[in-house]
């Protein structure tokens, strides 16, 4: 994918050559370079803390890095929580959401992007509204609903929502991608006699690809961060997802004992590397060689 | 082609209603399985939380009928209804416009043909990765007003931190911070980026020979075509803004003297503090009532400004 | 899964597949508002108050054959369950906050070692109160809570769920078991009564957060001595708090003091020491304009915004004095009994010493026994063996161990009398404690159990006065109202 990236630039910074690009190319540099240090910071004082002693971890004046690294943090959360059994869960949970957001999200909003239907308007105002309701009041129904179902203590509750249209996020977004289509290329498909499905799958959704990626990727790192639900329906050890598991590095406030601190922060690195990995691989679909290519097709 | 879809379109609406019925059915089917999953998944617990709102319920026992009194309550008696509502505003007016405006600027940033974007990208995507346990480890730190980097470079600079997160007028502030770095770098800008990606080049290359310069471009071509994005991002912003809670709930509790008393705060508090969960779906009700008129005008209002190529 | 509950489910089911099924949530939310619904029907015969004795006879076999109950102050982990040795393998679920999972799986495999009928489910609620209450509660309205769990007093729940009639009633097993409740303080099981009646067992027990720790080689560098346990007053300890002070501009390089009046509880135990109190006799009204009150107050007022040793509000870090004072930006700093094990924080960097807040004018050092219990599910099958466990999970032995993981020194004087606690965190520190836990004043619950909200109310209107906008004297009409609004709230 870098290499797509870097052949494109390379190719129109080639074009466009000059002074005029160099300028313009030291400036973007300073300036992202500079964001991206801000945003970094507090993320780096995680990875150092990770690496921190008990009692590196408050000095003053603030140090990032302690003198010794302590590598052995990054060994002791294995032991300390099964920290491996979670990360599993959350990759099932999160793989089978995921699928079934993203299916789910993109035919719905296809249906409301594309079909006029009486009282249209009035489920549109009853999707938006399920995003509006206040999580923590339907958390006891639903802890109720599930356990009459048997779901309580499943993944259940975690994935199935999702291929039953999920979250009115990802319906509204993939509406939205779908509205700024232009409307001709259906109209042409159907005279050419393709059916609604048929444009759906070989028309619309590659023009709709960086929705696509967009709802994969926030259906999995949602599902991925989420505390709330996993915390509610799950309730044997074997059962939790990460979320859950960086719990068990959290003290007590009033108590005391061993500080755990740095395992709870090595704990949260390992937490982030699978959606970093995830997002870097999905960049590609946001690049727009392929938008274009499907337009033209 | 667009005067040829047009007629196109023309023909085929006045071709009979047949197909406008068959067109509708395919509709229902479409969104089927959205429905099926609100049936399930959401009205029967929302309708649950109604009744709840005309109850007194404490969870472990039995809900008791109580009529209107908690709606009564929440708008005459309850001495932080209106101060929740009023910091859960100042928060979104504080938070969405920046947060959106930030975002996008980011976005137009890492859509500029430069070797390193998808990297760049990644490390602003990288706050809303941090799991917020951590992340409210390290803002505590941060915001520390004796021990905290911030303070410390303000010190060494000869001024003195206003105490964020302990002070009366900084601490809302000072969420807003932390709300502003792990977001904007997050849904937001994705939705950005995928949205100008998808703005064809040929429109810029158009606009350039007819001699647009930057601006003229981004104003004329890069704005009205990205405007459902921005539209959905602001809608969503203003929804997620109202419901904020988990970074107050983490590290301001509310405080200190109510100053990020949010409404969500005052609905948690109320549901799984106090444990007036009859008195928490009321208030749950009317957030909703609230919220759904406002995403109404929001609505309305975005006709006015919203290009969509493939809408009717 | 109660076998009771069986007739409604399968009606339930039928709704289900009647195509009601968006209702069903519904019916399960207001199934107990529903009399002749099967599960409140069905608890009501292990209602606390007439059941527990019926139920011991029923599901256990040889309750009363206990010769050696736990009772017995014995270091042996033992006798607590062999009663149901008589019986077949039992199956127990235990819940706990995540964070302690060390120590609550540690003490369930000596348990099923010693009774090795006893096979112990692990289900940890992950996170801390603000996660572990509303998972507890849903659990309790969907009749599936485990057998065994902790909950406290104060910041808990436990007379909450004690009212509703959740939690075991444990008079019966005291009486059937043989236990001897004086093994434990008497404040501990003074906290725990509710209407005379017990409803669980004292895990662990603190006298609030008057501990005063200190930076011995700070005070050693600006001649100060050491506060003293007996003969500190207020004054003194101000009087040192000031000399502690560094300044360079308008920037504090090193407080004096960081006192904690912030949630309630350091606050009411200096009240406490200033002859007052924060409620009636009744626990129905406020207390707060009384001139003790207003004395307490004013002495926290003044170290911030006259004496300037201890930080305003805006000054104060969020996470607590713990971050400074490691980072040696804080002389004394007032807290828990949890924060002896603060020196494997520090190192070798400074040497911290212990001592208590102050007495007051009179000569008396207030506090508030916060307990923390181990309950049981007042619904759950398999009460009586529930109760053994619960007796095992209070005895000595889980008591050194709980001060030994969560530096939490428990509810026992015996387990002050081990040697281990203070091998690991050092003598000084478990003499100190161990005073101030023996005189401990009991923890007051408001009459209607609505603590946590209270503290919310106080802690939010005198953070006007810890940040210097308003005073003590301007402060206390308010105060009391913000309380009585509470206070005046009906029981649940």
């Amino acid at each position: 994918m870098a290499t797509s990236t870097q052949a494109r630039s390379t190719a129109v910074a080639a074009k466009s050559a000059g002074t005029h690009r160099v300028l313009g190319g030291i400036v973007w540099y300073a300036v992202v370079s500079g964001l991206g240090i801000l945003f970094m910071g507090p993320f780096l004082w995680t990875v150092g803390s990770s690496l921190k002693g008990p009692t590196d971890l408050y000095v003053y004046p603030p140090e990032l890095f302690p003198p010794t690294l302590v590598w052995q943090n990054y060994v002791e959360i294995w032991t300390f929580a099964p920290l491996l059994r979670f990360i599993e869960n959350s990759l099932v949970a999160g793989v089978l959401t995921t699928l079934g957001q993203t299916l789910s999200a993109a035919a719905v909003g296809y249906g409301f992007a594309r079909f006029k239907f009486p009282g249209r308007g009035a489920f549109f105002i009853l999707l938006m509204s399920t995003l509006i309701i206040p999580p923590q009041v339907m958390m006891v129904p639903r802890f109720l609903l599930y356990k009459d179902i048997g779901w309580l203590d499943s993944l259940f509750p975690l994935w199935v929502p999702a291929w039953f249209g999920g979250s009115a996020f990802f319906i509204f977004l993939m509406r939205q991608f779908f509205m700024t289509i232009p409307r001709e290329l259906d109209d042409a498909a159907e005279i050419d006699g393709a059916s609604g499905v048929q444009i759906f799958w070989h028309i619309l959704m590659p023009l709709t690809l960086p929705a696509v990626a967009t709802v994969a990727i926030f259906a999995f790192l949602w599902n991925w961060n989420d505390f709330i639900s996993p915390l509610i329906y799950l309730t044997s050890e074997h059962n939790f997802t990460l979320p859950l598991g960086l719990r068990f590095f959290q003290q007590e406030a009033g108590t005391g004992g061993e500080p755990r601190e740095q395992l709870l922060m090595a704990a949260s690195i390992i937490d982030t590397l699978p959606p970093i990995l995830l997002f870097f691989a999905l960049q590609r679909y946001f690049v727009r060689g392929i938008v274009m290519s499907g337009i033209k097709g | 082609m667009s005067a040829v879809g047009t007629t196109l379109r023309t023909a085929t609406r006045r071709s009979g209603t047949a197909r406008d019925r068959r067109r509708a059915f395919a509709g229902y089917l479409w969104i089927s399985p959205w429905l099926l999953g609100f049936v399930v998944f959401y009205l029967g617990p929302t309708v649950a939380s109604l009744y709840l709102s005309f109850t007194s319920y404490n969870v472990v026992s039995a809900p008791q009928w109580i009529g209107v009194n908690n709606y009564i309550y929440a708008f005459t008696k309850d001495p932080q209804f209106w101060n929740s509502l009023l910091k859960s505003f100042t928060y979104a007016i504080e938070a969405v416009p920046a947060g959106v405006i930030i975002s996008l600027g980011l976005a137009l940033l890492l859509t500029a043909r430069f070797w390193g974007t998808a990297l760049y990208r990644t490390i602003f995507f990288l706050p809303g990765l941090t799991p917020i346990v951590a992340a409210v480890l390290i803002w505590q730190w941060i915001f520390d007003p004796q021990v905290g980097p911030l303070d410390y470079v303000i010190n060494a600079a000869g001024g003195t931190g206003p105490g964020w997160l302990g002070s009366t007028k900084w601490a809302l502030f000072a969420l807003v911070i932390i709300i502003l770095w792990s977001s904007v770098g997050a849904n937001r800008m994705v939705i950005f980026i995928a949205s100008l990606e998808g703005v064809p080049q040929e429109l810029y290359d158009a606009a350039k020979v007819d001699g647009a310069g930057h601006f003229a471009r981004f104003w004329h071509v890069t704005v009205p075509l990205i405007s459902p994005s921005t539209y959905f991002n602001l809608v969503l912003a203003t929804i997620a803004s109202l419901q904020v809670f988990e970074v107050a709930f983490l590290t301001t509790n509310g405080g200190p003297d109510y100053a990020t008393w949010f409404y969500m705060l005052q609905l948690y508090q109320s549901a799984f503090v106090n444990f007036d969960m009859g008195y928490a779906s009321a208030l749950a009700w009317i957030f909703v009532v609230l919220v759904v008129s406002l995403t109404y005008l929001q609505i309305r209002w975005s006709e006015s400004w919203v290009h969509y190529e493939g809408g009717d | 899964m109660d076998s009771r509950v069986q007739p409604s489910l399968s009606r339930r089911r039928a709704l289900l597949l009647g195509g009601g099924l968006a209702l069903t949530a519904l019916v399960a939310a207001c199934q107990s508002s529903t009399p002749a619904a099967a599960p409140t029907a069905a608890s009501a015969s292990s209602a606390p108050a007439a059941a527990p004795t019926a139920a011991s006879a029923k599901s256990a076999p040889a309750p009363t054959t206990a010769p050696t109950a736990a009772s017995s102050s014995s270091t042996s982990a033992t006798p607590a369950a062999t009663a149901a040795s008589a019986g077949q393998a039992v199956s127990l679920s235990l819940s706990y906050r995540s964070g302690n999972a060390p120590y609550f799986k540690e003490r369930s495999t000596a348990f099923n070692k010693a009774n090795p009928q006893f096979t112990i489910e692990q289900k940890p609620i992950a996170g801390s109160n603000d996660a572990y209450y509303p998972k507890l509660s849903a659990e309790f309205a969907a009749n599936s809570a485990s057998d065994v769990f902790w909950v406290s007093t104060g910041f808990g729940m436990y007379d909450n769920y004690a009212f509703a009639q959740q939690l075991i009633a444990a008079d019966p097993f005291i009486q059937s078991d043989k236990v001897d409740v004086g093994q434990w303080f008497k404040a501990a099981i003074e906290t725990l009564k509710l209407d005379g009646k017990l409803y669980a067992l004292p895990w662990g027990m603190h006298p609030d957060d008057i501990g005063l720790y200190y930076n011995i080689d700070m005070l050693q560098k600006a001649g100060v001595e050491a506060p003293s346990v007996d003969s500190e007053t207020f004054d003194s300890l101000a009087q040192k708090a000031v000399k502690l002070t560094k300044r360079t501009g308008s920037h504090t390089d090193i407080w004096g003091i960081i006192s904690k009046t912030t949630p309630f509880e350091g606050l009411i135990s200096q009240v406490r020491s200033f002859g007052g109190d924060f409620m009636s006799e009744d626990k129905k009204q406020a207390a707060a304009n009384t001139p003790e009150f207003k004395d307490a107050i004013t002495w926290f007022y003044n170290v911030r915004t006259q004496l300037k040793c201890n930080p305003l509000l805006a000054e104060t870090p969020q996470a607590g004095a713990e971050t400074p004072f490691v980072a040696g930006t804080v002389a004394m700093f007032n807290s828990g009994v949890w924060d002896m094990s603060l020196t494997d924080k520090i190192g070798t960097r400074f040497k911290m010493g212990i001592s208590l807040m102050p007495k007051g004018p009179k000569g008396t050092r207030g506090s508030m026994a916060h307990v923390d219990t181990i309950s049981g599910y007042g619904k759950g099958k398999n009460q009586a063996q529930a109760f053994k466990f619960i007796e095992f999970l209070t005895n000595q032995e889980s008591g050194v161990q709980n001060a030994l993981a969560n530096s939490f020194f428990g509810a026992r004087p015996d387990v002050w009398a081990d040697p281990r606690p203070g091998q690991k965190y050092g003598k000084a520190y478990v003499d100190v404690w161990q005073t101030a836990t023996e005189n401990t004043m009991p923890l007051d619950e408001p009459y209607n159990f609505r603590l946590l909200e209270l503290n919310t109310a106080m802690d939010n209107t005198m953070s006007k006065v810890w940040s210097g906008d308003s005073t003590p004297d301007k402060i206390i009409p308010t105060l009391q109202d913000a309380m009585n609004t509470v206070l005046s709230k009906p029981r649940q």
